[in-house]
């Protein structure tokens, strides 16, 4: 099975290269594409801006959305993919630093399947990660791809 | 004529001269006397004459008179007395008969008086007999003796008291009086009896001293003549008199009066009536001036604008601090305007209070923005409630408004503030823990890629700076739910700390498997709280109370409730390293640490936490320790929210 793409969207370099080193650390070795705010994330999954060209159909094995982003915020990602009929079953975790109870309710009911607070310390951060690739990408059966 | 010598012829003729004149005189006294006369023959009874004035009076003629006996004229009615009289005339040569009965020739009874005398008259003996009619006399006296029977009649049924009294002088000075005569009604008025003889001083005993005056009075009269009126209050009778007092006599007074105390008793009572009205009337004038004075005192110092409506919502009465706010210079040119002479937003003000006239309702404490005739605006808090009069029917409307612009800018504000500080917080979350994320993952990265490179005391270093990394996490974190919890709203509900408690312990206990701590938790502690925010209570404490038994050999921590006072008290009890009391006041001040960090880690935030808490559910915290003897903290909930 060719591996799927894991996207990361996050502004934060240091959180994007302890992301990757978190998911080398747990063996994930799937390619990961990064967007460094909403508006990348959006072209990216509906093939716009500089993704044009690229096959919709070609989702994500699952997004890991930071929620405080420049331009657009990941809230509003999220309301987007899910709106979607075509990427509407995407797996989207919320990865982020808040854990403001209104950012965890809005996400969950936004249609968000998990929801990560990112800890201080490293360990714990890889711990969530690699629980997070097993669940996602090994354990978790993809969905279906949409027959067209 | 000359006489010096006079012959016996002479004489003769002159004395039958004197004879003739004498018999004329007496002739004429005859015929034109005023009272009837009959002229008798003593021995016969016969009349001889009789003059005009008797004919005229019995209305015979002459001519029956004369030679008749005097009985058989027909006047004498009685004809065996009028015999017996003419006998005894003829005895004594007189009778008198005051009053007697002669019936004139056309019927009437005629009362006469009859006097007769025999005397000789020539060679004949005459009677002669006077005849006065009385007739009309007795009438006169009939009549007084009937008006004096009327006057006695009225005198003893009049109700009014009749005294004929004597004033009795001393040294010409009037000090007493005699009852001569009372009637009837005096003892019913006076209800003094038997009187008549008796001094006034016998029968009213003190009358002289107490009412001095009225003998003065009596006296007056008496002497003087003059009568008076007066209505006067006798003193020893307890008895109010109207009086009319007059003098028949000089030394004599009559005393006509009434008893009037009844009335004078009602007039009284009229008047103190009266006078009590008067003094009702003017205390009620008293209190209505007060309580207007009161009102426009309010009305003329209160920051709040009161206004008094009618139906058709024109102003009758207006606070100063209204009518300056609406450009005029005294209240009274307010009366009878209406809104709509201000206010650009008058039609919904009618509305309201048209609304509050037809269904009785007040509008309680509504906010409105108001724009003023000079322009500003405000913000105002009004309450506008019917105006009944005291029927309760309603009459108008009667407002007032509050200026609550600053109130609501410093809302404003602090509504501003507090957005700007969940941002601030919600930045703080966010963005200062992201990079100590880095610093922690990237040190870990040296540490796991270039460990080999360092030595011992470097790879030390290291880990130093994750740790310190790790505590400024903490720190963040414990901030943020400090300032959380003054944001929070709390949702009571019927909580058990018990089961709360439990659940922290073992958490707890699995941080640090490997140590030994007797925990005892009381058995349904139900509370009234908010959850969540009681677990943040409870993980402080019994954290608290875990890391401070951290150096003892033995430790125990208790979780359990007392009566203080008739108040739940709840406490968490260790037997730990405990603190010096000297320091408590600051024991629930943020970033007031009791122990050095090298002993004991921590934040300081979370009593500061715990108080916050506590103090939000209207309780109250506090602790008991010794250094080396443990802590006890205790706190109270608001049992009744």
């Amino acid at each position: 099975m060719k591996n799927k793409i894991i996207l990361l969207v996050e502004d934060n370099p240091s959180d994007v290269g302890l992301t990757q080193r978190a998911l080398a650390k747990s063996h994930i070795a799937n390619e990961m594409v990064v967007a460094e705010d909403g508006q990348d994330a959006l072209d990216y999954i509906f093939a716009a801006g500089k993704y044009t060209g690229r096959d919709v159909k070609e989702t994500p094995a699952v997004v890991l959305l930071d929620l405080n982003l420049p331009r657009v915020d990941g809230l509003e990602v999220l309301r987007r993919v899910r709106a979607d009929e075509r990427t509407k079953r995407i797996p989207v975790v919320i990865l982020t630093t808040s854990k403001e109870e209104q950012d965890v309710a809005q996400s969950y009911d936004l249609g968000a399947n998990s929801y990560i607070r990112k800890p201080v310390d490293f360990k714990q951060f890889v711990e969530s990660v690699e629980r997070l690739g097993l669940y996602w990408l090994v354990m978790n059966e993809p969905p279906p791809p949409k027959v067209s | 004529m000359d006489t010096p010598k006079k012959n016996r012829a002479e004489v003769a003729k002159t004395s039958t001269q004197t004879l003739n004149d004498s018999e004329v005189r007496y002739r004429r006294l005859f015929e034109a006397a005023q009272d009837g006369i009959l002229i008798l023959d003593a021995q016969t009874g016969m009349i001889d004459d009789v003059n005009p004035y008797l004919i005229d009076m019995l209305g015979y003629s002459r001519e029956e008179f004369v030679k008749k006996k005097l009985w058989e004229v027909g006047a004498f009615k009685d004809i065996d007395a009028s015999k017996v009289g003419f006998k005894v005339l003829q005895e004594k040569g007189y009778i008198r008969y005051e009053d007697l009965p002669l019936r004139a020739k056309g019927g009437q009874l005629i009362q006469v008086e009859f006097v007769s005398n025999v005397y000789p008259a020539g060679d004949k003996i005459v009677i002669q007999c006077n005849i006065r009619d009385i007739t009309n006399h007795r009438l006169a006296e009939d009549a007084l003796l009937m008006s004096e029977k009327h006057y006695l009649g009225l005198f003893e049924n009049m109700l009014n008291g009749f005294a004929y009294c004597k004033i009795i002088l001393d040294n010409g000075q009037p000090r007493d009086f005699i009852y001569l005569d009372v009637n009837t009604a005096f003892g019913a008025l006076t209800g003094l009896k038997h009187v008549v003889g008796k001094k006034a001083s016998d029968v009213i005993p003190g009358i002289r001293e107490s009412d001095p005056e009225l003998i003065a009075l009596y006296g007056r009269v008496a002497l003087t003549g003059k009568s008076e009126r007066l209505e006067t209050y006798v003193e020893a009778l307890k008895m109010w008199f109207s009086i009319s007092v007059y003098s028949p006599q000089k030394g004599y007074f009559v005393a006509v009066f009434d008893v009037i105390t009844e009335r004078k008793r009602a007039e009284d009572e009229l008047r103190k009536a009266h006078e009590e009205l008067e003094i009702q009337v003017q205390q009620r004038t008293a209190a209505l001036s007060q309580s207007n004075m009161l009102l426009q005192t309010l009305l003329d110092n209160m920051p709040d604008q009161i206004y008094f409506k009618d139906l058709q919502s024109r102003f009758i009465k207006n606070s100063r601090s209204q009518t300056n706010a609406l450009g005029l210079s005294d209240p009274s040119e307010a009366i009878g305007k209406t809104d709509f002479d201000f206010f650009p937003h008058a039609s919904r003000a009618y509305a309201d209070e048209q609304e509050i006239i037809r269904s009785g309702k007040p509008l309680v404490d509504f906010d409105e923005r108001a724009v003023w005739p000079d322009g500003h605006e405000t913000w105002v808090s009004t309450t506008k409630v019917p105006l009944r009069d005291h029927e309760g029917k309603i009459i108008g409307t009667f407002g007032i408004s509050r200026d609550t612009t600053d109130r609501r800018n410093n809302e404003d504000a602090l509504r501003k503030a507090r957005d700007e500080l969940e941002a601030f917080s919600y930045s703080v979350s966010h963005d200062l823990r992201a990079p100590l994320r880095g610093i922690d993952g990237w040190s870990l990265a040296l540490l796991e890629d270039y460990g080999n490179l360092l030595d011992k005391r470097g790879q030390e270093y290291i880990q130093r700076v994750r740790s310190e990394t790790q505590h400024m996490g903490e720190l963040i974190d414990d901030l943020l739910q400090l300032s959380r919890i003054t944001r929070a709203e709390i949702h009571t509900e019927r909580i058990d700390l018990s089961a709360i408690a439990r659940s922290i312990v073992a958490r707890l206990q699995e941080s640090e498997p490997q140590r030994q701590v007797e925990f005892v938790i009381q058995n349904d502690l139900i509370a009234k709280g908010d959850a969540h925010l009681m677990e943040v209570v409870l993980t402080n404490l019994l954290g608290n109370a875990f890391k401070f038994t951290g150096k003892i050999p033995h430790p125990r921590i208790d979780f359990g409730l007392m009566n203080m006072e008739n108040q739940r008290v709840f406490f968490v009890r260790d037997n730990g390293a405990g603190f010096d009391m000297a320091f408590a006041k600051k024991l629930f001040g943020a970033f007031q640490r009791m122990h050095k960090a090298s002993e004991f880690p921590g934040t300081g935030i979370g009593l500061a936490t715990v108080q916050r808490i506590i103090n939000h559910h209207g309780g109250r915290v506090w602790a008991e320790s010794a250094v080396n003897l443990g802590a006890t903290f205790f706190f109270t909930l608001q049992e009744s929210p």
